[in-house]
């Protein structure tokens, strides 16, 4: 009865694309108003809605009648990871695609006029991208299909997944940024179809691309954050290609969150633009293809289940389709070149996107490479940290020292005495913090470089908001904290700026000064752990509904003074012979302190005990990164809805 | 203090900054970190998708880390580490591939790109000093009389 129930709302769902489809391109062609399309966008989200509700029905009432029940659900299941199982498999993360696509198409519904002929072309786009997921949930990944013989209980869901509050939050969040580019791809799209050379496309989609971006900076941090925490291999970033793949769309999509702001001060790139987001919204079709195929662990797998040639053929036909658009038509919508010298803001912002272009390339050749090249020539090559490493490292140090230069720097030609001027102070504070920790004896240049880098930005973006504030009328912190809220655009993106200064020296404090030993106890035993001393208590044991859990109970103590307890685990899940680790953490101020439990017996424990210096400023380095996102389209709103009260009060 | 005392003053610290560092880092003997470790993280667990012998919690990674110890204890180069697990495990053991073979589109493809992408933006600035036209020219001539 719910599965039914469920199909039927994928299949409506479907419909209504395809009405939606047809309708958007009557009212792009302007046959028709833009009040006709109210209808199948609304039935894709109710169809979405009751399809998304149904499978959580179905898992939260035990109904293993359905295989994606059984498969990822069981009795004992607590109710978050109940809840969860609906998207924490293929299948049902394909629903909450379709539903959270849906929830765009409405809002960007909400935002037409009567006539408005590139949102009802973008939103024919849409329809089309979500005819693509509804029928394949109506066909190849059909969370629907039904058990001939009804099992009593379900097998659980992944042992990995189920360990963590944070896998349930995580994947949403990504999502929420994956396909939030299909609104500006979208609307990319509608205006070169119709060869629309302005720039509303751009001004209209701005907000959009900062949320789609803000969730899906969060959602890469809370993987990141999750790898961590919870898997226990010691690190939170190993180049996976899932990690590599959720990272790609963020780079392109950063670099366009930058040219945008070329395009609309200064009138250029809007071609670069477009195709910028058209390879945003590419990558994250390869990012669901990469994650969602089996390719990454055999490429000889993805074929096993249709939804790996699906994925792959949508790809082909959204890179052939938009290119070879862009290709025909990218002349009619091209904006004059208009640099007049590179060494100004935008020639700055030019370096920026050459370089984050690049960055994406890196990583997109590393992580598909290795893929092609064995599927066509059957020759295995693996390509790991080390490699990317090489890469990004200079990189990200040549970025860092644009983002420090940018704020400083004028549009169309920064003469050299004014550039001395402003920069004569971050660099004098650069300078002085850096001797003083080379003094203190941090190595290697690497490190010191990033200090040198990030202390610049920080203190170029101080040394900006004290000269504004200074040479306003009001009172200086009046006229400090009414900057941020003035112009939400720049000083969000500051904020995040600063972010990404701290996350760089926490990546590079504890990746170059991490200790790591392994360490073997017997019960009560004491071991010296880089100035810690570390006691086993002995083992614990607890049984949980879903799992049994072993523990290791450590004290740890610096010298006399006891800091406190640590318990790395092991976690022993019914459907899974071998044991999920979970680490324990202790945050300081100057460092982490990181157990995970190798192995326990009767005898005694092995453990991997780490130490990462700062990471604290990693982690809030980059939710930093999160907040200046969110403050520049949250600010942004509530300006428009000033505006708006200004103007109905006028009428 | 005037315009020309902040420049020399702020000449002074970040030079004398830059000086203390260079000659520091220079003249740094500290030693390379953990040979061991550098080794291990270079080198896939064969057993694993894409964790390297370093990271892998596996016993086979757990195993060939304390080979590489015994390695390293014997007084092999990184060389003759790197060939011997090329000889037992085929090449795909190299996570950082060499730049030869199949390896080589690795090296040259980023590098590639940063040139390409460095020429096309050179380009476009140099494709702005066009020189204007002598229709352009007397148009603005005769704009110039109109208004004078």
């Amino acid at each position: 009865m719910i599965a039914a129930v469920g199909y039927a709302g994928i299949l409506v769902a479907g419909i209504s694309a395809i009405g939606l489809i047809v309708q958007g391109a009557r009212s792009f062609s302007g046959t028709i108003g833009t009040d006709r399309l109210r209808l199948p966008a609304w039935g894709i989200a109710v169809g979405a809605i009751v399809a998304m509700g149904s499978l959580e029905l179905a898992l939260l009432t035990d109904d293993f009648s359905i295989e994606y029940v059984a498969r990822n659900h069981s009795r004992d299941t607590p109710l978050v990871f109940t809840i969860a199982a609906g998207w924490a498999s293929l299948e049902g993360s394909i629903v909450l695609w379709g539903l959270v696509l849906s929830g765009f198409m409405i809002a960007v519904l909400r935002s037409l006029d009567e006539d408005d002929r590139s949102g009802s072309g973008a939103l024919a786009v849409m329809g089309l991208v979500a005819l693509f997921f509804f029928g394949l949930m109506a066909t190849a990944a059909n969370p629907f299909t039904t058990l001939d013989i009804v099992p009593f209980d379900g097998s659980g869901a992944n042992p990995l997944l189920q360990n963590h509050i944070l896998m349930a939050i995580h994947p949403p969040m990504l999502y929420l940024g994956y396909i939030g580019f299909t609104v500006p791809f979208a609307f990319a799209i509608s205006a070169l179809v119709a060869g629309d050379g302005s720039t509303s496309w751009l001004q209209r989609t701005r907000r959009w691309t900062l949320i789609a971006w803000t969730f899906l900076t969060l959602g890469i941090v809370l993987g990141a954050w999750w790898s961590y925490e919870v898997l226990g291999w010691g690190g939170y970033w190993a180049w996976d290609p899932v990690e590599n793949a959720s990272l790609l769309p963020w780079l392109t999509a950063t670099a366009f969150i930058h040219s945008s702001v070329v395009q609309r001060r200064r009138g250029m790139l809007q071609a670069w633009n477009m195709a910028l987001v058209i390879s945003t919204f590419a990558l994250t079709i390869l990012g669901t293809f990469l994650t969602r195929s089996g390719v990454v662990a055999s490429v000889h797998s993805f074929t096993q289940s249709a939804i790996g040639p699906a994925l792959m053929v949508f790809l082909v036909l959204i890179l052939i389709g938009s290119f070879g658009l862009f290709a025909l038509r990218a002349h009619l919508v091209a904006s004059p070149p208009r640099l007049d010298s590179l060494a100004s803001r935008e020639g700055l912002f030019l370096l920026n996107n050459l370089l984050l272009a690049v960055f994406a390339f890196v990583v997109l050749i590393g992580t598909i490479y290795p893929l092609v090249l064995e599927a066509f020539s059957g020759d295995r090559v693996s390509v790991g940290a080390p490699w990317f490493d090489r890469a990004a490292i200079p990189l990200s140090l040549v970025l860092l020292l644009a983002m420090g230069l940018g704020p400083l720097t004028p549009y169309r030609f920064a003469a050299p005495d004014l550039m001395w001027r402003r920069i004569r102070g971050p660099l004098q504070a650069a300078s002085i913090v850096s001797v003083g920790t080379v003094l203190a004896g941090v190595r290697p240049i690497t490190v010191v470089a990033t200090i040198w880098l990030s202390v610049f930005i920080v203190s170029g973006i101080a040394t900006l908001a004290h000269q504004r504030a200074r040479a306003a009328a009001a009172p200086y912190s009046k006229a400090l904290s009414s900057l941020f809220r003035a112009d939400p655009g720049f000083w969000g993106g500051m904020v995040s700026h600063v972010g990404v200064a701290l996350l760089a020296i926490g990546i590079a404090f504890s990746g170059s000064f991490v200790t790591r030993q392994t360490i073997a106890f017997e019960p009560g035993e004491s071991a010296l752990f880089d100035g810690y001393t570390l006691t086993y208590e002995g083992p614990t044991l607890r049984d949980e509904p879903n799992r049994r859990v072993i523990g290791a109970l450590f004290t740890i103590s610096r010298g006399d003074t006891v800091l406190g307890t640590l318990e790395p685990r092991l976690n022993q899940y019914p459907n899974q012979v071998q044991p999920i680790p979970t680490p324990s953490v202790r945050t300081g101020l100057r460092e982490d302190v990181y157990l995970s439990l190798v192995r326990i017996d009767s005898d005694g424990v092995t453990i991997d005990a780490f130490r990462f210096p700062l990471m604290w400023l990693l982690w809030s380095g980059a939710l930093l990164i999160v907040a200046g996102g969110g403050w520049s389209f949250a600010g942004r709103k509530r300006r428009r809805e000033l505006s708006a009260a200004k103007a109905s009060t006028v009428v | 203090m005037s315009e020309r005392l902040r420049t020399l003053s702020a000449l002074i610290v970040i030079g004398v900054s830059l000086l203390i560092s260079v000659l520091v880092l220079a003249t740094d003997s500290t030693g390379v970190g953990d040979r061991v470790h550098s080794l291990a993280e270079r080198l896939k667990c064969p057993i694993c998708t894409s964790e390297s012998v370093a990271d892998s919690p596996s016993q086979v990674a757990r195993d060939l880390y304390d080979l590489i110890g015994e390695q390293v204890a014997d007084g092999w180069t990184n060389d003759d580490i790197f060939e011997f697990f090329v000889a037992t495990y085929g090449e795909e053991v190299l996570l950082d591939p060499k730049a030869s073979g199949v390896g080589i589109v690795l090296w040259i493809a980023p590098l590639a790109a940063l040139a390409i992408g460095g020429a096309v933006i050179a380009g476009r600035r140099a494709g702005k000093h066009r020189e204007i036209s002598q229709a352009e020219r007397s148009r603005i001539a005769t704009a110039l009389e109109e208004q004078g």
